[in-house]
């Protein structure tokens, strides 16, 4: 009789423990199976955002292309031409569903159709271009917006200075800093130039072979020439002709101070 | 009276409960199961985009595709994508006719599960293109 008691107490034990494990073995499939479906959303999320970083960076380095078209000479109805092409392509592909780009180019003075130079003689000069977008990612659950603006300008600053030599030759130096975006920019080529008679109307511009280039790796480069001048009093009229670094050009004109 | 005091069957009703939830839990984690799936292929996306990113957004990319510098192409995404990866690329143009007369491809394909990333690059020069740019991936199991 005493050995039966003891025999139905250890049974209710058994059942706790059997219940114990029971139940933890539940919470785990349960933490499981909201930690993959978590991992998974995240791993979407940076998939998505990939795509629209690669949209983005497309978009951008068509304005680019479009501007370096545009600046050397190209007509202004490039910007929207190679838009609608890079917008076409792009959605096309449907990883995320179906994509389409909306975009609009700035068209408020200066700029026209999204592009906008400005090259004056006063020592600056700008080649600029400005579009905005929408991105659209329809799927069946849900449609994604995303805004995004692009704005690429290339601006050229110079200045100079110049001694007065024998004759009509003059020690000229000049000073060129290039800002991409507001930001310091290396140049890809740099051409100066020179007025013959420092009277611009005519256009009898001579390409100064530098003696001394300093580029200070930070945008800014110096270039000493020795510039032949008609006659001793004529104005020290500079020319400077940039290409950055993305094929952008860029010009202005500068007077001289003689120092 | 006998029935309510006869409280045998409570402990049945109970583990009958968990198997139950035990059941549902398994059922519920059979789709994301299929998410971890997901989650290899989604690496490989990233990973294999992150890798054109880098090349493209210094102009890189497409400047190796218009000079049609295969070689070099193939040299730059080695030396980025770890060793474990088999790659191969092809370039096709706007009207999606393949470009490269050589194969860029690090070797044999070493899995069948292979992803493909479709990789829409503009060119920086003033003649305006677009190529597309075809990454397949595939890893060691």
């Amino acid at each position: 009789m005493r050995i039966n008691l003891r025999t139905r107490k250890n049974s209710g034990q058994t059942l706790v423990i059997t219940a114990l494990v029971i139940s933890l073995l539940t919470l785990s499939i349960f933490y499981g199976v909201f930690e993959a479906s978590r991992r998974s959303e995240m791993d979407n999320l940076t998939t998505l955002n990939d795509y629209v970083f690669v949209t983005k960076l497309g978009l951008k380095k068509t304005v680019i292309s479009s501007l370096a078209n545009f600046s050397s000479g190209g007509t202004n109805e490039i910007l929207a031409t190679n838009l609608n092409k890079y917008v076409s392509i792009v959605g096309n592909q449907a990883y995320f569903g179906k994509v389409s780009i909306l975009f609009t180019l700035l068209d408020v003075p200066p700029y026209q159709s999204g592009l906008h130079l400005s090259w004056d003689s006063e020592g600056t000069g700008l080649s600029s271009a400005y579009a905005n977008y929408s991105l659209v990612f329809t799927k069946t659950e849900a449609n994604l917006q995303f805004k995004h603006e692009t704005n690429i300008t290339t601006k050229l600053d110079v200045e100079g200075t110049y001694n007065q030599l024998e004759g009509t030759a003059r020690n000229v130096t000049v000073n060129c800093k290039i800002l991409n975006e507001g930001e310091p920019s290396l140049a890809k080529n740099i051409t100066i130039s020179y007025e013959l008679d420092g009277d611009p109307s005519n256009q009898e511009w001579i390409n100064a072979s530098s003696t001394n280039n300093i580029d200070y790796g930070n945008g800014t480069y110096r270039m000493s020439f020795i510039a032949e001048t008609e006659s001793v009093n004529d104005p020290m009229l500079i020319s400077a002709q940039v290409y950055d670094m993305r094929g952008i050009f860029v010009l202005a004109n500068a007077t001289c101070s003689e120092t | 009276m006998r029935f309510v005091n006869d409280k045998r069957g409570q402990i049945r009703i109970i583990e009958a409960l968990f198997a139950s939830l035990l059941m549902i839990s398994t059922i519920t984690l059979v789709p994301s199961q299929l998410g971890i799936e997901k989650t290899h292929f989604n690496s490989y996306y990233s990973e294999g985009t992150q890798v054109l990113v880098s090349l493209d957004s210094n102009g890189k990319l497409s400047s190796l595709i218009e000079e049609r510098n295969w070689t070099s192409l193939k040299k730059c995404i080695q030396s980025v994508l770890p060793v474990s990866l088999w790659f191969n690329i092809t370039v096709f143009d706007e009207n999606l006719t393949i470009i490269n007369d050589a194969k860029i491809s690090n070797g044999g394909l070493i899995s069948d599960e292979i992803i493909a990333i479709n990789y829409v690059c503009a060119s920086l020069s003033q003649n305006y293109a677009i190529y597309i740019v075809r990454l397949q991936l595939a890893g060691v199991k």
